[in-house]
This record gives C-alpha cells, sequence and structure tokens, in this order.
C-alpha cells in the first residue's frame, strides 16, 4: 500500500508537472534522478551523523526564521527539494554548495533518517 | 615494538559496534573517559554530540573558565545595536542538565600526556582517555609595535567574547559626533576573516543610527586585501560613504607603533589619531595547546583533517580555531563542524561505533547594513590528511535587496540553530 502511494505520488509530481512548495517557489521533478535515489537502501546511523551538518541551521524543533523545518517532512519532498538544489534549479547559495558535495547515497541516507524523524 | 594504538588493538580482537562488553577506561573508571577544554563553539558541541551520541558509554567532562559563553560570532551585531548582550550569551546548564556532562568552570592550565591528564589552575587532576582541545586562540599582543595586554583595556581587541566585547561597547557608545576609531586588522591566519570589516560596518551603522555623521572609522590594514574585500566596499559606499576609510599597508608602509593612552597609530606614511582605538593583533591557538606540546611554528595545531586527531598525540583532537584545518576559515561554524567529526572519531576509539568520512561546512555571514548580508561558503573534506574545499560560493555585488535581505535573515536563523546546536 506505502508503496503503491509512493509510486503514484512520484508519478504525479513528476508527469510534466511543477510543485508549488511553501516558499512559492515552481520546480520541475526529474522522476528517474528521484526514483534512483529513493531506491537506495540507507544506512540510518550514517544518515544521522550527515544531517548533523543540517542541525548548524535547520532546528529539530521547527522552522527557524526562514529557514524551513525539514524533520519528519515526507522522504519524497525532501529528495525533491535536494534534487533540485543539486541540479541548481533551486534557489540558495547554501544549499547548492551543500548538495553539491552529496552522493545519491548520502542523499538517501539523509532523506531516510529525516523522514522518520 | 610497536606501540599499538587502542583502535588497531580493537580492530586486531575483531570487536564492532555492539561488542565492547566492558569499555577501556582510566584506572580506576568504569566508563571511558572523555575530558573538553574550552566551552565553545568547538569544546561544547563536541561535549553535546559525543554525550547525546554515545549514549552513556562515555563520561564527558568540559572545562571551560568562563561562568557563561558569550559568542564572538554576532558581537559585531551587538557593538552594533542591533543585537543585546545577552541573546549572544548563552548558559551551559542545559549541558549539565540535559546531557549529564560534567561542567566544570575552571581554568585548564596544563596537560600531561604522559599519564594522560588535565590540570587545573587549583592544582586538580582530571584524567582522560581521550582529550579534546578546543582552548580558541590567545592573542600575540607584542606582534603590534606598542601594544600589549595592558594597553588592551584602553584600546580593547574585542576578539575574544565576553569581557573584552563589553569594553568596546562601552566605549563606542561613550563616542560623540567627530570623533574618530582606527581599526588595526590581524595578520592572516586569523578568526573569523570578515569579521575586522563587519565590524567596521556596524561601527558606521552605530554612528548613523545616532546621527553622529561626522564620525569615521580608519582601517590601517595589514594585509593588502581581505575577505569579501568587493561587497564591503560597495557596501560602505552604499550605506555609508566617506565614512569608512581602508588604507592597505602598500600605502602606509606598516604599523610603527600604537600608543593606546594617546590614541595614535603611527606608520611609515603618517600618523593616525582616534578617540577609539581597535587594536586586533596576530594571533595563536589558545596557550595551554603550546603548553600541551600540540602547536608547531605556526603557534597552530596540526591536526589529520579526517578525524581531527593531533598528528603530535594520537589521544588528543584539537578543534577550532587553535587547528589548522587547511582550507578552513576560522570560525564558530567550522569549530561546529569539526567538533561533529572529533566526536565521531572518539566514539570510535571508545565505544568502537561506526566512523564516516569526514565531511565539513562553512559559511560566514557578515552584516553590512540594515537588510543587507552577505555570506561566503563552502563544503569540505579530507584529502590525504588535508582539509580541502569541495564546493564554494560567494555573494556577488549584483543581487538584488530582497537577496541580500534574504541572506541578512537567513543568517539570524543560523544563530539561532547554531547555538541551540552548541548548547542544547
Amino acid at each position: 500500500m506505502i508503496m503503491l502511494r509512493n509510486a503514484l505520488m512520484i508519478w504525479l509530481v513528476c508527469l510534466n508537472a511543477t510543485v508549488a512548495l511553501a516558499s512559492g517557489d515552481k520546480i520541475e521533478l526529474n522522476s528517474e534522478q528521484l526514483e534512483s535515489v529513493l531506491a537506495i537502501e540507507a544506512d540510518a546511523e550514517f544518515g544521522a551523523y550527515l544531517v548533523g551538518e543540517c542541525l548548524t541551521c535547520h532546528t529539530p524543533t521547527g522552522a527557524n526564521g526562514n529557514i524551513p523545518q525539514i524533520h519528519g517532512k515526507d522522504k519524497i519532498y525532501l529528495a525533491s527539494a535536494l534534487l533540485e538544489y543539486r541540479n541548481q534549479q533551486r534557489e540558495n547559495d547554501v544549499m547548492r554548495a551543500i548538495t553539491a558535495a552529496l552522493s545519491d547515497e548520502e542523499l538517501a541516507a539523509i532523506v531516510t533518517y529525516l523522514g522518520a524523524q | 615494538m610497536t606501540k599499538l594504538t587502542r583502535r588497531q588493538f580493537n580492530k586486531a580482537l575483531g570487536l564492532g559496534a555492539a561488542s565492547l562488553a566492558v569499555p577501556l577506561g582510566a584506572i580506576g573508571q568504569a566508563k571511558p573517559q572523555v575530558v573538553i577544554v574550552g566551552g565553545g563553539a568547538g569544546g561544547a558541541t563536541a561535549a553535546r554530540y559525543l554525550a547525546k551520541d554515545a549514549k552513556g558509554a562515555v563520561d564527558v567532562t568540559l572545562i571551560e573558565n568562563s561562568k557563561n559563553y558569550t559568542t564572538c560570532f554576532f558581537s559585531n551585531l551587538y557593538l552594533g545595536d542591533v543585537r543585546s548582550f545577552d541573546s549572544i550569551t548563552h548558559s551551559y546548564d542545559k549541558l549539565a542538565a540535559d546531557y549529564g556532562i560534567n561542567v566544570i568552570n575552571a581554568y585548564a592550565t596544563a596537560v600531561d600526556r604522559d599519564k594522560k591528564t588535565v590540570t587545573l589552575k587549583d592544582g586538580t587532576s582530571i584524567p582522560y582517555d581521550s582529550l579534546v582541545i578546543a582552548p580558541g586562540i590567545d592573542m600575540v599582543y607584542d606582534s603590534v609595535p606598542g601594544y600589549s595586554e595592558d594597553a588592551a583595556q584602553i584600546a580593547p581587541h574585542a576578539w575574544q567574547g565576553g569581557p573584552q566585547t563589553e569594553l568596546l561597547k562601552a566605549k563606542l557608545d561613550s563616542l560623540e559626533n567627530r570623533d574618530a576609531v582606527i581599526m588595526v586588522p590581524p595578520p592572516n591566519p586569523y578568526r573569523c576573516p570578515p569579521g575586522p570589516y563587519e565590524r567596521a560596518s556596524m561601527m558606521a551603522h552605530l554612528f548613523k543610527t545616532r546621527g553622529m555623521t561626522d564620525s569615521t572609522i580608519t582601517i590601517l590594514d595589514v594585509k593588502p586585501k581581505f575577505s569579501k574585500q568587493g561587497l564591503f566596499t560597495a557596501g560602505w559606499e552604499a550605506h555609508y560613504p566617506g565614512v569608512i576609510e581602508w588604507i592597505s599597508p602598500e600605502v602606509h608602509g606598516g604599523i610603527l607603533n600604537v600608543d593606546a593612552t594617546a590614541g595614535t597609530v603611527e606608520t611609515d606614511l603618517d600618523t593616525f589619531e582616534g578617540k577609539l582605538l581597535n587594536v586586533i593583533p596576530k594571533q595563536q591557538a589558545g596557550v595551554i595547546a603550546q603548553a600541551a606540546g600540540l602547536t608547531d611554528d605556526s603557534g597552530y595545531c596540526p591536526i589529520d583533517g579526517e578525524s581531527m586527531r593531533s598528528t603530535i598525540d594520537e589521544n588528543i583532537f584539537v578543534i577550532g580555531d587553535a587547528s589548522i584545518a587547511g582550507a578552513m576559515p576560522k570560525s564558530g561554524f567550522s569549530a561546529n563542524s569539526q567538533a561533529k567529526v572529533a566526536a565521531m572519531n572518539i566514539r570510535g576509539d571508545l565505544t568502537g561505533s561506526s566512523v564516516f568520512p569526514a565531511k565539513y561546512a562553512n559559511t560566514c555571514w557578515s552584516m553590512i547594513g540594515t537588510d543587507d548580508g552577505v555570506k561566503v561558503g563552502a563544503q569540505y573534506a579530507s584529502v590525504e590528511g588535508k582539509i580541502e574545499s569541495t564546493s564554494t560560493f560567494i555573494s556577488t555585488n549584483d543581487e538584488d535587496e530582497a537577496m541580500r535581505k534574504a541572506t541578512f535573515e537567513e543568517s539570524l536563523g543560523w544563530y539561532s540553530g547554531i547555538t541551540s546546536d552548541i548548547f542544547g
């Protein structure tokens, strides 16, 4: 049931569609990239370590000024956002630089860990 | 016979994450002891992450001389009346109460690396299995001719958060229109590369808000260029035309003498006079690092970029400003980032937990004026023990007002986030 829901969500968001995010940004998603990252079996401990860096700005308790909440967010949403930053399709210099240095495995670990919080 | 490190010993026994039934500890202790000297952005983060992630498998002691911690980062905003002193000062209460960290409010004077003990000013000896040295910086006062620790009471450097910050603020607040400030920034490498120039911006901001239209700031630099120079220069012209003058050493010819009492800075070109002198001298690792034999000729501590472990003593990690961290600048952000890598490696040493490849980050935000923030930063990784940048960014002069405002607001979120991350 969860797999079906996820597949449907990926299909819907990637069907030449744009997703309006809370910030008002509109992004185009690449379904192959997204599915590829989500298919990776992620190491939760590795995810916890990597997310340590995120905690410098993203507080676990919620949004922090104009720095959005990431803990407990939907895994697909998080993966989409990070991929968009890495693709230079979404604005923010800090996030673009951070994601430029992340491999698919690292992305998968991060979104798995955060999605479970 | 080669002396085995604990890690090699554990590997030889085939010990994995869950198999250490009796953790190796200091004599007489049931658990491994981690001692951290210095409770700043590096030390306090290391303490919190160790206590949080080891889940009781190690004892963590944090030794810090100050009762509370005033961050040097954002202290310029306090000088400019943008933030209060209280808002940049943090307690150790949560680290003690919520994380079970043994916080000792004392000054650590020495390290006996053979006995593996840290000595406090009152003579108390604290044993360790792993030691984190995070003492920040100390000033090399006589690097500026005529300057001294005594002179810093008249001409504050305010390059360490706390009493010096308050002293500089009091002196700034006592200035009247037409009074001039002379700033002497430090030579590379130093804590917070854009810091002196953000400070000049905040002083000018203060003058502006107080209607001190004839007061000026003259920066007699010892470096021919500085961090984010293009951004600051354009920002000063936009926000404070005619207020801040930056003079290159190639123009003034070098600092010959500073007379704090007379308020003069003599250079080869001319003698400059100001009501307030802000002299920021050359820096070195906090003195305990030298006392412990962990520094090299640079005055800072060499480390293995893969772990922040001292290359001089395998049981000691040096993080933050005191370390030689390759491409990373000396900043609170860097210290917090390095602390997490060190903590992970210490847990690996002492409990056999997983150790992942080191990843580091830094962003330096600077406030130029109201709703005008700029930033510079990078991601880093260790390449054969040296920390190198893997991706970088910097603000540009063609950004619009909305972007600069968003960058400034981002810095507010960062400050709130990082101080929670450091102090709990």
